[in-house]
């Protein structure tokens, strides 16, 4: 049998009340009330697939609502590790950045205290030349009276 | 396979017949002074091109109660209404009352919208047959399906949308009853032309299930499958049981059954009638 509207077997069994009421003999009241019976089974088999059928909806509402969440936590989660990689990938690169940059300066460090001194040592050598040529006249000067003496 | 069919039943009170019952068959005036009532079945049939036997004009559902019960009445179209506008006002119900005595009622359709259900005020064990009786100026025929069932929703007959008569062809013998047949005669109509040889003609079975084989037994499992057959070949050729005056007793479900292995499109007349009297 179809579904049958509540309202529908209500008036069924309203009406079976009244003729069960009016029945001129108890086989014809029992006769009426195997009728009722009947809707009585039929509204209860009505009501319970329903009852069920809720359950089975609830149910399935309540697996949505979690499958639901557990997206959203496993987004939440995934964008949290995506930012936390993002984070650490970036203070790796900016460690590098700073070690690229420490090395470029000690080498640009070195390379300039390579140059002072490579300057220096120059600078040294000629005030070496300069000191040897300075005596030498030196040498020289007082050689000279020494000649003109003995002459 | 149902084929197709045009049943036609009545119930004859004695009155009725001013007592001219079957005056061919000598039937004893002990059974005549129980003033027996007489149901004229006659049905116009178009059988299938296919041999092997069928019910005619079955109906879905009994009753089978034991205590005389009310029943409902309801249309599919608000028209079948007891308004003077309306198309079916009531309707007749061929069917067995509290007392176990065959009854043919008048019962009123709703005032003013058929398809508001009608508790009827006459009771019943078990109702066969219907068809329209009382019709308002909007039509003569029923306006949506007129269904007499009982308060389960079981429905006994239907009167169709455009029709006037229900299906159902099956009657039953009230208790403390007996049933005579009468008049159980069959004729090819209409036949296509052409030879005959190869066909098996129109065969026509009255299938009585006594009542020792349940009432329940309108399965076919549960039938005992008794029978009183004749048939019809050749053209425009007719058949009668002869004698009649088989007797059924009480309880007992009587179904017609046909099969027609003819030309696919033709035609029989059935005519059965069967006296019921009080034992």
């Amino acid at each position: 049998m179809a579904k049958i509207a509540k309202r529908y077997v209500d008036e069924k069994i309203k009406r079976l009340d009244e003729l069960i009421a009016n029945a001129t003999s108890p086989e014809q009241a029992g006769a009426y009330s195997n009728y009722r019976d009947f809707w009585i089974g039929q509204l209860t088999a009505r009501q319970n697939p329903d009852k069920k059928l809720e359950k089975i909806k609830e149910q399935e509402e309540a697996d949505i609502e979690a499958e639901r969440l557990r997206m959203i936590t496993a987004e939440s989660e995934e964008a949290d590790r995506r930012e936390a990689l993002e984070l650490k990938k970036r203070v790796i690169r900016e460690e590098m950045d700073a070690e690229v940059l420490k090395t470029m300066s000690a080498k640009r460090e070195a390379e300039e205290r390579e140059l002072k001194a490579t300057e220096l040592l120059a600078r040294i050598k000629e005030l070496e030349a300069q000191i040897l040529a300075n005596k030498e006249d030196v040498y020289d000067e007082e050689s000279e009276p020494e000649d003109s003496t003995n002459n | 396979m149902v084929e197709a069919a045009i049943i036609r039943m009545r119930l004859l009170t004695y009155a009725d017949l001013g007592g001219a019952i079957a005056p061919e068959l000598k039937i004893p005036n002990s059974i005549l002074a129980a003033e027996p009532k007489t149901i004229k079945i006659n049905i116009i049939g178009t059988p299938a091109d296919a041999a092997g036997f069928s019910e005619i004009d079955p109906v879905t559902g009994h009753m089978l109660e034991s205590t005389a019960v009310a029943m409902e009445l309801i249309s599919s179209s608000a028209d079948d209404n007891a308004s003077a506008a309306g198309a079916v006002q009531g309707v007749y119900s061929i069917g067995i009352d509290g007392s176990d005595d065959l009854v043919q009622r008048a019962e009123a359709m709703h005032a003013t919208d058929g398809t508001t259900v009608v508790t009827t005020t006459n009771l019943y064990k078990e109702n066969f047959h219907g068809f329209s009786g009382l019709h308002g100026t909007s039509d003569m025929d029923a306006a949506g399906n007129i269904q007499m069932r009982d308060i389960a929703d079981n429905v006994c007959w239907t009167i169709a949308a455009t029709k006037n008569e229900s299906d159902g062809s099956a009657i039953k013998i009230p208790d403390n009853h007996l049933g005579m047949l009468t008049k159980f005669r069959v004729r090819r109509l209409a036949p296509a032309a052409g030879v005959y040889a190869a066909d098996e003609g129109v065969r026509i079975r009255i299938v009585y299930i006594n009542a020792l084989d349940g009432e329940t037994g309108m399965a076919a499992a549960n039938r005992c499958n008794n029978w009183l057959e004749i048939e019809a070949v050749g053209a425009y050729q007719a058949q009668a049981a002869h004698p009649c005056g088989f007797v059924f007793e009480e309880g007992t479900w009587l179904h017609l059954q046909h099969s027609s292995k003819v030309d696919a499109g033709e035609q029989y007349e059935l005519e059965v009638e069967y006296i019921i009297w009080k034992k």
